[in-house]
């Protein structure tokens, strides 16, 4: 015999305990939706003969109102005239000397309410604090044991409060799972609040409005409204209405948090616009310069792939009659097949097809495009393009679009979570930083490729037979710390171009900077950014630089919150973080044993601290100050702003330590640590103290003392 | 400094809410 599962009993209790409860407490809303259905149908009616021309003797009856009397939440007046009347008396009122102090009145009776709640509470304050500071007298080291009232109320909380919330929890995915219930009870409740009701009448009055205009019976709707909206406004409870209105508000000032976020992102984007294809940050250690470059690449990666579908839909309208989705289809095979995988094999296999076309002119090798029909050519004025040059422009941009992985190039690790969806059709790039689940990251996520810096020599190569020497076309290109790879004129001073060997001065690294967009090139528009940092700009030789535009990081605001109307949550954070800190502080000092009193106050701290670190991180942001100056270092400034979100930027993102893996190495080498390491005796270093620390300078002051000795 | 920042907002929001009340108030004795 099938058992079945006891939920179901308590389900079909709730189902007809609403029922009985629409009986009892909404008697008025069944014959509503009656009405509203009638209402309905005879405005439907109304509405076709009107618009048809037809002569009939129906009277719409969305204007009649409920048979049944209802109790008005609000007391509005019966008539358009009356309620203009009241409301002229309204500010009468409202102006009154009497209504003030009458407020005055209530909202001190509301304040003695207050007083008095929090008369109840303040003993109960007190008697806390008295029970901390006694638990913070007791100093001992029973490490990790639970004093005695903590185990009752794990034993309490094991026993009660946790089955309790396991039960609520697998009640609410058993409903969830079994839709019939909720949708159930979901549609019972909207009967009762009069929503389906509000709808249809609104619909009525709708079709009975376009053809009457008889602006005279919209105060009568809103009546009506009032009257429909009334079982629900005396049913829900204030506190109710005040967390909806939290909810509400909570949402808004989310939303336009967000709003603010993606308008910074925009900012940057014009910002990044607004330079050349090289850009060098500068500035000092900490300000921030490698934070920014890697946000400058992921914001221009989004660009890239935007400009690619841009340029895409420009070339699809040259022929809006192609058959772009065979075409892409065949690009497809062809990257699966490794046919193509780059912008010149693009070109090639493009070229290619266009040969096979033209041997016998056929339709299917045309991506069974009706050129008879819609032609061959587009003239846009300024030239006339054959349908294969744009074909060949097509599979370039499309190609470009469609690659999964990152299309950046860097000499460190940056994360990159921008979302592919595709159907089959055309794919879709979701390039949003600021809606996404930190949960999820490692499902989603690529990272940069690997930069050989041998793809940007045009000369010598460190690996000469290196298969990606010529792997590089377009992209975006980031190298931290570029200078300490390329070196400037007085570093390279003894280098020498004619050698055998490598080097900055004989590899074309820079010729090839300045033919970088030459290769990444489509449709006009050049595919590729270099972006790099540096603590100095003289660090970079002058001949790289000057094709640069450095961008001098000089300050960086404190954090800011784009999300508006967290002052509440900031205070209440501010009062109570800094007490917790110092209560936990103390009690850590002196004792190793679990308090129940600390338990507490340490749940509702960490609580605080995760929500308020939770807000931080999806809407706070740090504004750059940033002056931007010619690469040729002319001394011409130009003020300029950057935004560095941290839901976009520090969302694993990247590594500040990038380089920390070498330094790690090193450390593992030493066998003593910063504890191991001698101290000076006193204030005043002895002369061995002083060899000790294997200085130029010492060295230099104690060889001239044993020069002076071997004189003497 | 911040703290008082945070306090006047608060202290705003309580204002706002006050005469939306009064509002509601004065439409209650109509």
């Amino acid at each position: 015999m099938k058992r079945y599962d006891y939920r179901h009993f308590i389900c079909i209790a709730i189902t007809l305990g609403l029922a009985a409860l629409g009986v009892v407490a909404f008697p008025g809303s069944y014959g509503r939706i009656l009405e509203s259905l009638r209402d309905f149908g005879v405005s439907v009616a109304y509405y076709f003969y009107e618009i048809v021309g037809v002569s009939h003797g129906l009277t719409p009856t969305v204007n009649d109102l409920p048979a049944l009397e209802v109790v008005p939440a609000l007391s509005l007046p019966f008539t358009g005239e009356a309620f203009q009347r009241k409301w002229r008396e309204y500010w009468q009122v409202f102006a009154q000397w009497n209504t003030l102090s009458a407020y005055v009145n209530w909202l001190g009776d509301r304040a003695v309410f207050l007083a008095k709640f929090l008369l109840i509470l303040l003993p109960v304050c007190i008697a806390s604090y008295f029970l901390i500071k006694y638990s913070m007298s007791a100093e001992n080291n029973d490490y990790n044991r639970d004093s005695k009232p903590l185990q009752l109320y794990k034993r309490f909380a094991s026993r009660i409060c946790r089955p309790a919330k396991a039960w609520t929890l697998g009640f609410l995915s058993f409903i969830r799972a079994r839709s019939i219930y909720w949708k159930l009870w979901l549609f019972l409740w909207l009967i009762y609040f009069n929503a389906i009701t509000i709808v249809l009448e609104f619909l009525a009055f709708y079709l009975y409005f376009v053809v009457s205009f008889d602006f005279s019976a919209i105060y009568r709707q809103i009546y009506k409204l009032v009257l429909d909206l009334s079982p629900m406004l005396l049913f829900v409870p204030g506190w109710c209405w005040l967390v909806v209105g939290w909810i509400l508000f909570d949402r808004f000032r989310k939303k336009v948090g967000y709003a603010n976020l993606r308008h910074y992102e925009l900012r940057n984007r014009g910002f990044i616009n607004a330079r050349p294809l090289v850009i060098m940050a500068c500035g000092s250690m900490s300000k921030g310069k490698t934070t920014m470059i890697t946000d400058i690449a992921l914001s221009q990666e989004a660009m890239l792939r935007d400009k690619a579908f841009e340029k895409i839909l420009e070339a699809d309208l040259k022929f809006p009659l192609f058959p772009w989705i065979n075409l892409e289809n065949e690009i497809k095979r062809a990257m699966e097949y490794h046919q193509i995988y780059n912008l010149a094999t693009c070109r090639l296999w493009a070229r290619k097809k266009a040969r096979r076309w033209g041997y016998f002119g056929e339709r299917k090798k045309l991506f069974d495009y009706d050129y008879f029909r819609y032609g061959l050519t587009y003239d846009d004025h300024l030239q006339v393009v054959d349908v294969w040059e744009v074909i060949e422009t097509y599979t370039q941009l499309y190609f470009i679009y469609v690659i999964q992985s990152s299309l950046m190039v860097a000499n460190y690790g940056i994360r990159t979570d921008s979302l592919f969806s595709d159907l089959g059709n055309f794919p879709v790039w979701d390039s949003d930083f600021f809606h996404r689940d930190s949960r999820l990251l490692d499902s989603y996520s690529r990272h940069a490729h690997i930069l050989d810096f041998d793809m940007l020599r045009l000369g010598r190569k460190v690996l000469a037979e290196n298969p990606q020497k010529d792997a590089f076309e377009f992209g975006v290109v980031v190298i931290t710390e570029v200078g300490k790879e390329r070196g400037n004129n007085l570093e390279l001073r003894e280098v020498r171009k004619n050698t055998l060997e490598t080097n900055q001065k004989n590899d074309l690294f820079n010729t090839s900077l300045k033919m970088i967009r030459h290769p990444a090139t489509v449709a006009g528009f050049p595919f590729v950014r270099i972006i790099t940092d540096e603590q100095r700009p003289s660090s970079w030789g002058a001949d790289a630089r000057d094709l640069a535009e450095i961008v001098h990081v000089k300050e960086r605001s404190d954090t800011r919150l784009a999300m508006p109307f967290f002052a509440l949550g900031e205070l209440i954070y501010s009062l109570v973080f800094p007490r917790f800190e110092r209560i936990y502080r103390e009690h850590r000092y002196r004792r190793g044993d679990n308090t129940l009193s600390m338990y507490l106050i340490k749940n509702l701290a960490a609580r605080l601290h995760r929500y308020r670190q939770r807000i931080y991180s999806t809407f706070a942001y740090h504004k750059l100050y940033v002056r931007i100056e010619s690469g040729t270092m002319d001394g011409h400034y130009a003020k300029g702003k950057y935004y560095l979100m941290t839901k976009k930027i520090y969302s694993k993102r990247f590594a500040t330590d990038c380089y920390s893996g070498f330094f790690a190495k090193k450390a593992l080498r030493s066998v003593v640590g910063l504890d191991d390491l001698s101290e000076y005796a006193s204030e005043r270093a002895s002369f061995a103290e002083l060899e000790m620390q294997n200085s130029y300078f010492i060295h230099d002051l104690l060889e001239m003392e044993q020069r002076e000795k071997k004189r003497k | 400094m911040k703290t008082l920042k945070r306090l006047i907002w608060v202290l705003l929001g309580v204002i706002v809410l006050i005469v939306i009340g009064y509002f509601i108030f004065a439409g209650r004795l109509v």
